[in-house]
């Protein structure tokens, strides 16, 4: 048996789970795959479907499955209450903190503290270029023009998006032989 | 003008958001940095309080950088840059139910190739900066380290992080 949300409803939903996850997407997605099946909105595999979809675009994970979530389930109003859902908690969660942080940011250990976790972003970073190269076998093409691509977008300043799409064309034109 | 300016670079940013998260923090910066929007050692706070707090770090600085500049409405437009085309382009796709078709395969294959070169860039562009120092490089490698090792919560290594950088600072 299926149930058809609210606007409200999912608005509800995707707030208090955008609000309580810390983590992003990677945390959040299988969050909203417990919530939606178990209010019978979606069956899992369905759900886990949308979510592939929602990864061929540019985008936040979370918001892109949600907004596809949102338009299955309620059509435009769906997409826009779910749209807000997940935008609200961290728009206003970001400037909360800021202006607490201007306040402390005289204190040395707060200071300190956002030097240490800064650096767990580089080794996050790190993990995330170890795990793209071990997830397949990589042809040294295929490698050779994502070393060459990285320095050009590098260097591109403001260009960054013709650069990244055409390396993304050029690794499109050649998929047959270098994937 | 100014504004118009910096919701373009965030709607720029916006495009090239493939991969999810941490991928195009080095974009941001370039675009960010680069054009004078921010110096260089209150980007890196950026990055750190945006771990701390929900939602992803390309919004979160969209956020706070359109917040800091121009309060509350620039924080509102620059948020809005930088989902707009991710937005505008999955909401119509959703609605044709996708009639013109890609190979899947060999799209996903390029947007691999091209998102393997962004995340180098981000690494590259994130340790090149006049805040790392010893202690930031020895935290970046053992939390590689451990997280390629274990399945930690990246929360628990950033407030594990946070307090050692905490601690360093405040002894003599």
């Amino acid at each position: 048996m299926i149930a058809k949300p609210s606007a409200w409803q999912l608005f509800t939903v995707f707030f208090s789970i955008s609000a309580l996850t810390i983590g992003g997407g990677y945390a959040m997605i299988p969050v909203f795959a417990d919530r939606i099946t178990k209010k019978k909105w979606m069956e899992e595999k369905a759900f886990y479907d949308v979510f592939a979809t929602g990864q061929a675009f540019p985008g936040p994970m979370a918001l892109n499955t949600a907004i596809l979530v949102g338009v299955r389930l309620a059509g435009i109003r769906g997409a826009i209450s779910s749209f807000m859902g997940v935008m609200l908690p961290p728009f206003c969660s970001i400037i909360l903190v800021s202006l607490v942080f201007s306040r402390l940011s005289n204190y040395p250990a707060v200071l300190g503290f956002l030097e240490g976790s800064y650096a767990v972003v580089l080794g996050l970073v790190a993990t995330m270029i170890y795990k793209l190269l071990r997830a397949r076998v990589w042809k040294t093409a295929a490698l050779v023009l994502s070393a060459v691509g990285s320095v050009a977008l590098y260097f591109a300043e403001g260009f960054a998006m013709p650069v990244f799409l055409t390396i993304a064309l050029i690794a499109y034109l050649g998929a047959k032989k270098w994937s | 003008m100014e504004l118009a300016d910096l919701c373009l670079a965030f709607f720029r940013i916006g495009v090239v958001s493939f991969g999810g998260g941490w991928t195009i923090v080095g974009i941001i910066k370039n675009e960010v940095v680069g054009a004078g929007w921010l110096p260089e050692a209150a980007f890196a706070n950026i990055v750190a309080l945006a771990q701390i707090t929900p939602g992803p770090v390309a919004l979160n600085t969209a956020t706070l950088v359109g917040f800091l500049r121009f309060g509350l409405g620039g924080a509102t437009l620059a948020t809005l840059s930088v989902v707009a085309f991710p937005v505008i382009s999955i909401t119509t796709a959703a609605f044709l139910a996708s009639r013109l078709r890609f190979d899947s395969l060999r799209l996903s294959f390029a947007l691999r190739v091209a998102t393997l070169a962004m995340v180098a860039m981000t690494l590259a562009n994130l340790t090149v900066s006049p805040n790392v120092g010893l202690l930031t490089i020895l935290i970046a490698v053992l939390t590689f380290f451990i997280s390629i090792r274990m399945k930690v919560d990246p929360l628990i290594l950033i407030l594990a992080s946070g307090c050692i950088g905490a601690i360093v600072r405040i002894l003599p």
